[in-house]
């Protein structure tokens, strides 16, 4: 239905920023995490968006999440022999997850959800004062 | 003039329309058209339905198309309000002509 097409587009983008949001409070959970399943210390993921368009390649239709891709920069490196996960020099390798920088994030996502759900309520604005042409 | 081609000053969705209404023309009356225009409006109603109940069994994934799909429902709905009052208004113009 092209009625609710900017709905639409703004409900793709509510989406991406959910899942952005998602990412960074894995990022903020998992700031100390040692252990992973492929081994090492957690690394710190963001996601990739991409634009939609519509079937004839023109108009937008909203945004999608082309991938999620993984930071692979080093952590940093802290001396604690007792850490069970400490190499042989005593030094344990924590993740790459800056937590300024995630709360940094963290209010982009909120801001740019916000942003969606104030396009979303003008479009719903719009088609309600349509409504009301040729009312008496 | 509007050509095949998009004209720039010109809502892309609006032209969009235009070529489909080219494809639809002829087939089709006009109780037809509104039979499906309600057929229409009653999916968004169920399935703005069936958003809310998910949400409250806690399968909804995103709140926001919970709300989307409610308030997409809501206007369909007030759109064919507004459609049936013209109807209505029409029939009505007619039925107190002077014979």
């Amino acid at each position: 239905m092209s009625l609710f097409s900017s709905m639409l587009t703004s409900a793709s983008g509510l989406t991406a920023e959910r899942l952005r949001l998602d990412l960074i409070a894995g990022n903020i959970a998992n700031a100390r995490t040692t252990r992973t399943a492929e081994g090492g210390p957690y690394r710190r993921k963001s996601a990739v968006f991409a634009e939609v368009l519509d079937r004839a390649g023109r108009a937008g239709r909203g945004v999608k999440v082309a991938a999620i891709t993984v930071d692979r920069t080093e952590g940093r490196l802290e001396y604690d022999p007792q850490h069970p996960d400490a190499n042989e020099d005593g030094y344990v390798a924590y993740p790459n997850v800056d937590i300024l920088q995630e709360m940094v994030d963290m209010i982009t996502a909120s801001r740019s959800y916000e942003a969606n759900v104030t396009a979303l309520n003008a479009a719903k604005s719009m088609f309600l004062k349509a409504l009301e042409i040729g009312r008496r | 003039m509007i050509t095949e081609a998009l004209n720039p000053y010109i809502p892309v969705a609006w032209q969009q329309t235009q070529m489909q209404e080219k494809v639809q023309a002829g087939d089709g009356d006009f109780a037809h058209m509104l039979k499906d225009a309600l057929n229409g409006v009653n999916k968004l109603q169920v399935k703005a339905d069936e958003a809310a109940l998910q949400l409250a069994n806690g399968q909804a994934e995103d709140v926001h198309q919970v709300m989307i799909a409610v308030e997409q429902a809501m206007l369909a709905m007030q759109l064919t309000v507004q459609i049936r009052n013209k109807v209505i208004e029409a029939y009505q113009e007619i039925a107190r002509m002077q014979i």
